[in-house]
């Protein structure tokens, strides 16, 4: 374990944190929010304070392997979102530290679940900083490492296991050939969508602080909104325009990539985003038609399942409806939604699209071969074969995520809330989605748990965020060794 | 540049390694998918699974928007299908590996007719560099500039001669010759000394040196410095036809050891003088009876890196003045090396070094561009020959009144063909070639880049 070298990453991520802090901070003097401006500066100057002398470790080998890029992640964002709780903290927002840290990394996971009841009363610096949060891990703060600071002189892959540890999806694919140009190309594509988004709120009049902070919310599909109800209040072309957002950012970025190089045939042909629209168009479908009664006119009725359907399988979490008093078959169909997640490669969580894809043309094959045993058949996915080793990956992948969703419902079961509760708040947090049904419904919150089960749900986030492995890596007595067996 | 790399074997991964070192955009494109995966995880560049003579391969990896597309897979031909269409697609240039002995004539149609701006063949490459060596007995390694007037030799000096605790200034007395010590590896460090420097027994010292005196200079040291006479070569490969083509035009006497018949048989009917015994040169009743020992050389070129390194192990004990021993795919070559005995010959990673000269070149096109590329210890120090053109900074100046980079040198100078070993008064002029010694981990693409930044 090259320890140096993990420091020294660690060091500089913090760096970055401080410095994205800085915005927030400029806000709250401006708005003459005393206490949110001296939190922020306080927290600024701890994570310089941290991260400065931790970034100036000199690495005595720079090479890092697989191992050293998950735990590098892992803790990384430990450490990141127990500093980013310190403004939520030192303004009084929330008393508690472990909410705050609650919080933060709901934010940083673009969850967007929240422990807090009301949050128009909060200042608006911690406001936006929530909502920053969401921004920032939605594209993860490493890949933005990647691109201000190439690991060492020598351009080796070293930056290539950071972005596959930290970016969603079975294989991290360069865009392009050097580590660092990718990651410039996936934030300026980031940042490109984000501005495009917030333009189109301020056509539809909406409030400029509103206006950015769930723009951040829509484009880590975090969740984070800044009014009591979500998004209830806001007009009809603003749920539109957000559905959409939250739907793009859904969608592998390699697809715009292939966009803007003008690849339109290979990038419209792309099988995972065929399946994410298929599946988003049905569910609208039935949903519509399941929810006919509540609603006056057939417009509103899908409207209002597009809205939450978008919100869900993006994994972004907002709701302009309390969906949970639908019909059970749309209450199902949602919870179905959280476990599918968004496509890879984009900023939404979920166990992803394409591996429900190849689970289910692996179940085909294993099916077709029960009764042509010699059959050899191949999975394709985009016309590419998809190797068996994948595959199985695929398989054990799956099987470790409901092993952790078993686990951390038996966890928070504890608490003695109804099934129902206890199962969706833990989906809805390993998937990154926020609200759930029943006690943790889209007008509920988190704040009723104990203790035991914020901390189940906090790490549910992260493992649900950084796909399980450099979490669970972290609890793995062997890694921290320093001949690793 | 954008430069595309067609087989990620051996050669291929090497060149996809120190160019990306360099600061390009390599693709790699490999049949395959463990290959490229592999590749595409230990380097910041991209990797692709297919066949890279397919259009379609060639498409995705982006080949008509391509500056440089090197072919280097096993099979020549396909080589060369790759450089045919990557022209075809709009590629700026091409180079094909070709190393079929039986091409090595026709170099010329491949490059007008195919349109490749160059043909690489490692194994020539390689047999040219034994030949060298073969000359000069005494050195580990010959590099050549200024069209083979001056040369930067390896040699290690042993306890108690002329270079053991002799200080750099008094060199060129006890020598007798202008020289300057281009770069010495000392216990693992590379330094690239100055006048005040002793050295010392068992250090490995770069001496660069006029090559009309090399001899003299060896024999100063006390170096065998006798050309080998009996040669011995050791499993009959490519390397060991274009050598022993070299060879037999300089009254070598010349013993082949193979142990395929057919291969054997081929063999001494391509080449006539040579005597060619079949048996298995991995035994020692063989190596024995063919009296190994008693040759001036012995060259091991077998297939397999692991045999070579054996049986020059074997054969320097034996007590063989020279050894040159032919390392392919193994990365522990070195610890061989380390032993001063051995001459390591690896044709891929000499390969690997034209091709990056050539990218280099390719760079800079204008202003004073890298005629030369040598390495040097192990590939820590680069050796540069650039042309001097008005564009240089220093133009008429003396030596002393210029500024360089840390770890920098001019090593000689080439003024009309005389060669001037350089002191402080001496200057650059239009014209000239000079020799420049650099540190390798930083790149130098033109004669500028060696002086310090001006304040």
């Amino acid at each position: 374990m090259n320890y140096r070298a993990v420091f020294n990453i660690i060091g500089k991520v913090l760096c970055i944190v401080a410095a994205f802090l800085l915005p927030a901070l400029i806000l709250s003097l401006a708005l003459r929010e005393q206490a949110a401006a001296i939190a922020f500066a306080v927290s600024v100057a701890a994570c310089v304070a941290l991260g400065a002398p931790l970034a100036s470790i000199k690495p005595k080998r720079t090479d890092i392997f697989a191992r050293e890029g998950l735990v590098s992640v892992g803790l990384a964002w430990i450490f990141v979102s127990l500093l980013g709780a310190l403004p939520f903290l030192l303004s009084g927002a929330i008393p508690n530290y472990l909410d705050c840290v609650f919080e933060t990394v709901s934010g940083f996971t673009t969850t967007g679940a929240t422990i807090l009841s009301d949050v128009e009363h909060l200042p608006r610096g911690i406001l936006y900083w929530r909502s920053f949060t969401h921004w920032l891990g939605g594209m993860g703060v490493l890949v933005f490492l990647l691109i201000l600071n190439p690991l060492s002189d020598k351009n080796t892959g070293e930056g290539m296991h950071l972005l596959r540890a930290e970016s969603p999806g079975i294989k991290a694919s360069k865009l392009v050939p050097r580590m660092k140009d990718s990651a410039t190309i996936l934030y300026l594509i980031y940042i490109g969508l984000t501005v495009l988004e917030f333009v189109l709120l301020i056509l539809g009049r909406m409030p400029l602080f509103d206006a950015v902070c769930l723009t951040f919310g829509t484009a880590g599909t975090g969740g984070f909104g800044v009014l009591n109800d979500s998004l209830a209040s806001y007009s009809p072309y603003c749920q539109w325009v957000i559905t959409a957002f939250m739907l793009l950012f859904g969608v592998n970025f390699n697809v715009y990539f292939l966009l803007l190089m003008r690849k339109f045939g290979k990038a419209i042909r792309n099988e995972e985003v065929l399946v994410y629209v298929g599946i988003v168009v049905a569910s609208i479908a039935v949903i519509s038609i399941s929810i006919l009664r509540f609603y006056e006119t057939i417009g509103e009725t899908v409207r209002a399942a597009a809205f939450q359907v978008a919100s869900i399988i993006s994994t972004t979490g907002y709701s302009t409806a309390d969906f949970d008093r639908w019909p059970q078959i749309a209450r199902t169909i949602l919870v179905a939604l959280m476990f599918c997640g968004a496509c890879a490669g984009s900023t939404g969580g979920g166990a992803k699209v394409i591996r429900v894809l190849i689970s289910f043309k692996a179940a085909r094959r294993s099916i077709y071969k029960t009764m042509h045993p010699n059959s050899v058949r191949i999975i394709h996915v985009d016309g590419e074969r998809i190797d068996d080793a994948t595959v199985s990956a695929v398989g054990a992948y799956m099987l470790v995520y409901f092993i952790i969703t078993a686990a951390a419902v038996l966890l928070v079961s504890l608490d003695g809330k109804t099934f129902e509760t206890s199962f969706t708040a833990v989906v809805a947090c390993l998937n990154n989605i926020g609200p759930g049904l029943g006690g943790v419904g889209p007008m509920e919150n988190y704040g009723s748990f104990t203790w035991l089960s914020k901390v189940v749900l906090t790490l549910s986030m992260l493992i649900g965020r950084l796909e399980i492995y450099p979490i669970l890596l972290l609890f793995t007595p062997s890694v921290w060794r320093k001949i690793h067996r | 540049m954008k430069i595309v790399i067609i087989g990620g074997g051996m050669v291929g991964s090497t060149i996809a390694a120190q160019l990306t070192n360099e600061g390009h955009d390599i693709t790699v494109v490999d049949r395959s998918q463990a290959i490229a995966d592999q590749i595409s995880d230990s380097l910041d560049c991209m990797a692709l699974a297919g066949n890279g003579a397919s259009l379609e391969v060639m498409r995705s990896a982006d080949v008509p928007n391509s500056d440089l597309l090197i072919a280097c897979t096993a099979q020549d031909e396909l080589n060369m299908l790759c450089c045919v269409f990557a022209k075809k697609l709009g590629c700026r240039s091409a180079i094909a590996r070709v190393r079929t002995p039986e091409y090595a004539d026709q170099m010329y149609y491949f490059k007008e007719e195919l349109g490749m701006s160059m043909t690489i063949n490692p194994e020539l490459n390689a047999a040219r560099e034994m030949f060298k060596l073969l000359e000069i007995p005494g050195v580990l390694k010959r590099d050549s500039f200024a069209k083979g007037r001056v040369e930067i030799i390896e040699v290690v000096p042993k306890p108690g001669d002329v270079l053991d605790g002799t200080q750099l200034l008094d060199l060129p007395r006890k020598l007798r010759c202008r020289v300057l010590v281009a770069a010495v590896q000392r216990d693992g460090e590379v330094i690239i000394p100055d006048g005040s420097f002793t050295l010392r027994a068992g250090d490995k010292v770069s001496i660069c040196a006029p090559t009309s005196g090399l001899v003299g200079i060896l024999r100063s040291i006390g170096e065998n410095q006798k050309k080998a006479k009996n040669i011995m070569l050791i499993g009959c490969g490519k390397v060991t036809d274009y050598l022993c083509f070299m060879l037999q035009n300089e009254g070598s006497r010349i013993r082949v050891i193979e142990s395929d018949a057919a291969a054997a048989a081929a063999f001494a009917e391509r080449y006539p003088k040579a005597e060619v015994v079949c048996a298995d040169g991995r035994s020692e009743a063989v190596l024995r009876e063919e009296n190994a020992a008693g040759m001036d050389a012995v060259a091991a070129l077998t297939e397999h890196d692991e045999e070579n390194l054996i049986l020059s192990m074997y054969l320097s004990a034996a007590g063989v003045p020279q050894v040159l021993t032919k390392v392919d795919n193994t990365e522990f070559g070195n610890l061989l090396a380390g032993r001063g005995e051995s001459r390591i010959i690896s044709p891929k990673k000499l390969c690997a070094d034209a091709i990056v000269r050539y990218v280099r070149a390719m760079q800079n096109t204008e202003g004073s561009g890298v005629l030369t590329l040598h390495h040097l210890v192990d590939g820590k120090v680069d050796a540069l020959e650039f042309q001097v053109t008005d564009s240089c900074r220093y133009l008429g100046k003396k030596l002393l009144e210029m500024r360089f980079k840390p770890n920098t040198r001019v090593a000689c100078i080439n003024r009309m063909g005389r060669i001037i070993i350089p002191g402080g008064t001496d200057t650059l002029e239009a014209g000239d070639t000079v020799v420049v010694i650099a540190s390798a981990n930083r790149v130098v693409l033109d004669l500028n880049d060696v002086f310090a930044d001006e304040e």
